[in-house]
């Protein structure tokens, strides 16, 4: 009883990050689990296995087109984005995801050309050379918030890994879910 | 001759909780209406007949190693020599991400011009040999500040003398702002959580 206050009068604490980055991280999460899906399908090659490598390929892109729209829209002053290009920060990792987010979509293009025409010898280089981008857009989302100190519950340095696990879970689901709408 | 690192000292005992230095605060900064730079929690502690109200004056701790200004990617926030952590009106692009990382929720979101803003200790006025504004305000000369590594300095002389506290030193962050006299119950963020699961 001697351990107990009651706060009078406090300036109430606000929610400085809301649902828009929520989405965002559930979507580059649902970027990642395509990606590694279609190039572990691809690379595997195995016959049956051709459509969900297209499927995957296709998803990744089309998702990755989506994410930044999220985190343009969550800007206050949204005609200022153009300076996370020039004005780096190495320490932060929002300035990490800016060029991962900026070098992914190439790289997926190529993979996924590769994959459509049927060169999977070449399919199979370019997947793999993207891999690393491919886990760095989502996996540095998990560093956002494993960075940001003054939360404690986010705080912590298995946030990243828990962030991997959980996309690549999310994406082989919505994978399942999208071969079984397509048979 | 050492160079200057500012600090900030509350000496609680003398504190009255008029909330005077929010009122300066808002008045000095024309912060807009709904936030606050400078404000004052309250706190009442015990039960009857042993109570207690105690008072805490918060406003940007200027850390020595702050967070916000490692994680800003367009480094809008930065720190002055003189340890004093500023946001660049011209460069912040609002991602907000420095507010989440502040461990003492200091950092706002100016409605008018939305770009995050915070107390930087009246540097317009600390620059001109003035004092920020809620020191001047404050009737019983509770607040203090000065160069915390000059050792003429009044503020130098209160944290050598006296018993200080700092808000969430866990943090690592190293924070300027002192308390003198400060209750361990009104610092701690969970204070009124604890008092609903005691209560309620």
């Amino acid at each position: 009883m001697e351990d107990s206050a009651r706060v009078i009068y406090n300036v109430p604490f606000v929610i400085p990050i809301g649902y828009l980055i929520a989405i965002y991280f559930y979507i580059t999460g649902l970027h990642m689990g395509f990606y590694t899906t279609s190039v572990v399908a691809t690379l595997l090659g195995k016959q049956e296995w051709k459509p969900i490598g297209k499927i995957g390929a296709v998803g990744a892109l089309i998702v990755l087109a989506v994410a930044p729209i999220f985190l343009l829209v969550d800007l206050t002053q949204i005609f200022r984005f153009w300076h996370l290009f020039p004005y780096i920060n190495l320490r932060s990792p929002i300035t990490w995801g800016t060029f991962f987010l900026t070098a992914y979509p190439p790289i997926g293009l190529i993979y996924a050309w590769y994959v459509f025409r049927g060169n999977y010898r070449l399919a199979k280089i370019w997947g793999l050379c993207g891999f690393p981008v491919a886990v760095s857009v989502h996996g540095y989302t998990g560093f956002i918030l494993a960075l940001g100190a003054g939360r404690a519950i986010w705080n912590t340095s298995l946030n990243p890994i828990l962030f991997l696990v959980s996309a690549m879970v999310s994406g082989l689901a919505l994978i399942i879910i999208i071969i079984n709408i397509r048979y | 001759m050492t160079d200057v690192r500012y600090g900030f000292v509350i000496d609680l005992r003398k504190c009255i909780g008029c909330h005077t230095c929010s009122v300066a605060c808002k008045r000095e900064n024309a912060v807009p209406l709904g936030v606050w730079r400078s404000w004052v929690k309250q706190v009442e502690k015990g039960s009857y007949p042993y109570v207690r109200k105690s008072f805490l004056p918060l406003l940007c701790n200027n850390c020595e190693s702050p967070i916000c200004v490692t994680v800003c990617p367009v480094k809008a926030s930065y720190q002055r020599k003189d340890g004093i952590a500023m946001v660049d009106p011209h460069r912040c692009i609002g991602c907000r991400y420095c507010m989440a990382a502040c461990p003492y929720d200091v950092r706002y979101i100016n409605p008018l011009t939305p770009i995050v803003q915070k107390c930087d200790w009246c540097v317009h006025r600390l620059d001109q040999g003035l004092t920020p504004a809620c020191v001047e305000a404050c009737p019983t000369q509770a607040r203090y500040i000065g160069n915390v590594r000059d050792p003429q300095s009044e503020v130098y002389r209160l944290i050598q003398s006296n018993p200080v506290m700092v808000m969430k030193p866990e943090m690592n962050t190293r924070p300027m702002v002192f308390y003198i006299n400060a209750d361990h119950l009104a610092m701690d963020a969970r204070g009124g959580a604890r008092w609903k699961t005691v209560h309620e």
